[in-house]
C-alpha cells in the first residue's frame, strides 16, 4: 500500500534543481495487462494479443499510451502534493514495456521559475524497465503553491 | 484496412488534402464519471483521494473529484469505444490509428505525446473535442521503409466552452512484415522491368 501523505503540500521554495523524485515500480504480469486494457479502454490488439503483436513484427504485447500517460501522471501527482498542478506532460515512446518487465517511473528537477505569477518546476521524467533501460523519456512542468508571504499563487 | 501499395501512395497529395483538416468534433456520450477515473487509477495503482474519494476531494483545493493528468479527456470527450455511437459526433468508421488518413500500412504505434492541462476536469463536466491533422510525413523504420507518421492536435472544451486540455500526438503507421514481403515482390518486379511500369 502507498505511504504517501496525500494531504501534504509541496511548496515551490522547498524544491531545488537536481532533486530526484524516486517514484515507484510496477511488475507487469497478466493482471496488470488486463488492468491496462480496462483502465484505458484501448482495445488495440497489439496491447493484449500476443499473436497479433508478433504478426505486426513486435516481440510481444506492449503497454499502451493510456497506461504510459497514467504512470507518468501518477509519478507527478504523487510528488506534487495536495495543491500541485501538472501543467504540461510530454514523452516519447522509444522502447516497449511488455509482460515480465519491472517498470520504474522516476524524475529529476531541472528548473524552477516564476512565470506570470505561477511558481513552476520543470522535470525530466522517465519510465525505465529492467529489460531495456529507459523506454520513455519525457518532460513535465508542475505548478506548486508558495509558502505564506513568499508570493501569490495563481 | 488500407493496404495501399507504396508505389501507388502519393504522399504530397495526401498532405495537401489532410493537413489542417478538422477530423472530429465529438462530444462525450456521458458526463465525466467516477468509475472511468477509478478504473484509470486502478490501472496504475494510483490511490490519490483527489481522484477517488468524493469526501476528501470535496475538502481539497478543487472542491470535488477531478480527472488526473491522463488520457481520460479523450475518453470523456468521445462516444466511448463501444458500442458505436454516431450521435456523439464521433466518426465510428474512422480507423483509430490513422484518423482516416490513407496509409500503406494498417498497424499503428504511438510515438510521442504532449499534453497541456489547463483547468480541472470535474465529475459531472461535459466534454467535447476538436481534432485536427497537424502533419503527415514519411520516415523509415526498421520494420517498414514506407512508414507514415501522423501528427494530430486536439483541444478539449467543457460545458462552459473553456479549453481544459490540449493534446498533440504523433502516431506511426506501418505495414506488417507479411505485407512488406508481399509489397516487395511488386517493387522487385518494377525494378526488373527497368522502368516500363
Amino acid at each position: 500500500m502507498s505511504t504517501i501523505d496525500y494531504s501534504a503540500e509541496r511548496y515551490w521554495e522547498d524544491v531545488a534543481i537536481g532533486d530526484e523524485v524516486p517514484g515507484f515500480s510496477v511488475e507487469l504480469d497478466a493482471t496488470t495487462m488486463v488492468l491496462q486494457v480496462s483502465g484505458s479502454q484501448d482495445w488495440n490488439l497489439v496491447h493484449h494479443d500476443t499473436g497479433f503483436a508478433q504478426d505486426s513484427g513486435m516481440p510481444g504485447i506492449f503497454y499502451n499510451t493510456g497506461w504510459t500517460t497514467g504512470m507518468l501522471g501518477r509519478l507527478l501527482t504523487d510528488w506534487a502534493g495536495r495543491s500541485g498542478w501538472v501543467e504540461k506532460l510530454s514523452f516519447q515512446m522509444r522502447g516497449m514495456n511488455g509482460t515480465g518487465a519491472v517498470v520504474r517511473a522516476h524524475a529529476r528537477v531541472t528548473d524552477r521559475r516564476i512565470e506570470d505569477d505561477r511558481a513552476l518546476v520543470d522535470l525530466d521524467i522517465f519510465l525505465e524497465n529492467n529489460q531495456v533501460g529507459v523506454t520513455t523519456p519525457g518532460k513535465a512542468t508542475v505548478r506548486l503553491p508558495r509558502r505564506a508571504g513568499a508570493g501569490a499563487q495563481s | 484496412m488500407s493496404n495501399i501499395h507504396p508505389l501507388d501512395y502519393d504522399l504530397e497529395a495526401v498532405r495537401a488534402e489532410w493537413i489542417g483538416k478538422l477530423i472530429s468534433e465529438s462530444s462525450g456520450r456521458y458526463p465525466v464519471e467516477y468509475d472511468p477515473i477509478r478504473r484509470h487509477c486502478h490501472m496504475v495503482g494510483d490511490l490519490n483521494p483527489a481522484f477517488l474519494d468524493p469526501v476528501s476531494a470535496g475538502e481539497g483545493p478543487y472542491g470535488s473529484v477531478i480527472s488526473p493528468p491522463s488520457m481520460l479527456p479523450t475518453y470523456f470527450a468521445s462516444g466511448g469505444p463501444w458500442p458505436p455511437n454516431k450521435a456523439s459526433g464521433s466518426d465510428t468508421d474512422t480507423p483509430l490509428f490513422t484518423f482516416g488518413v490513407p496509409t500503406p500500412g494498417d498497424r499503428g504505434i504511438n510515438m510521442e505525446v504532449a499534453w497541456e492541462f489547463l483547468a480541472p476536469i470535474r465529475v459531472g463536466d461535459v466534454l467535447r473535442l476538436e481534432l485536427r491533422i497537424a502533419d503527415i510525413f514519411k520516415k523509415p523504420i526498421k520494420l517498414d521503409p514506407h512508414a507514415i507518421w501522423i501528427v494530430v492536435e486536439t483541444s478539449f472544451m467543457n460545458q462552459e466552452n473553456a479549453v481544459v486540455a490540449k493534446w498533440r500526438n504523433t502516431m506511426l503507421v506501418h505495414r506488417s512484415p507479411d505485407q512488406v514481403s508481399r509489397d516487395a515482390e511488386r517493387e522487385a518486379a518494377g525494378a526488373t522491368a527497368g522502368g516500363d511500369a
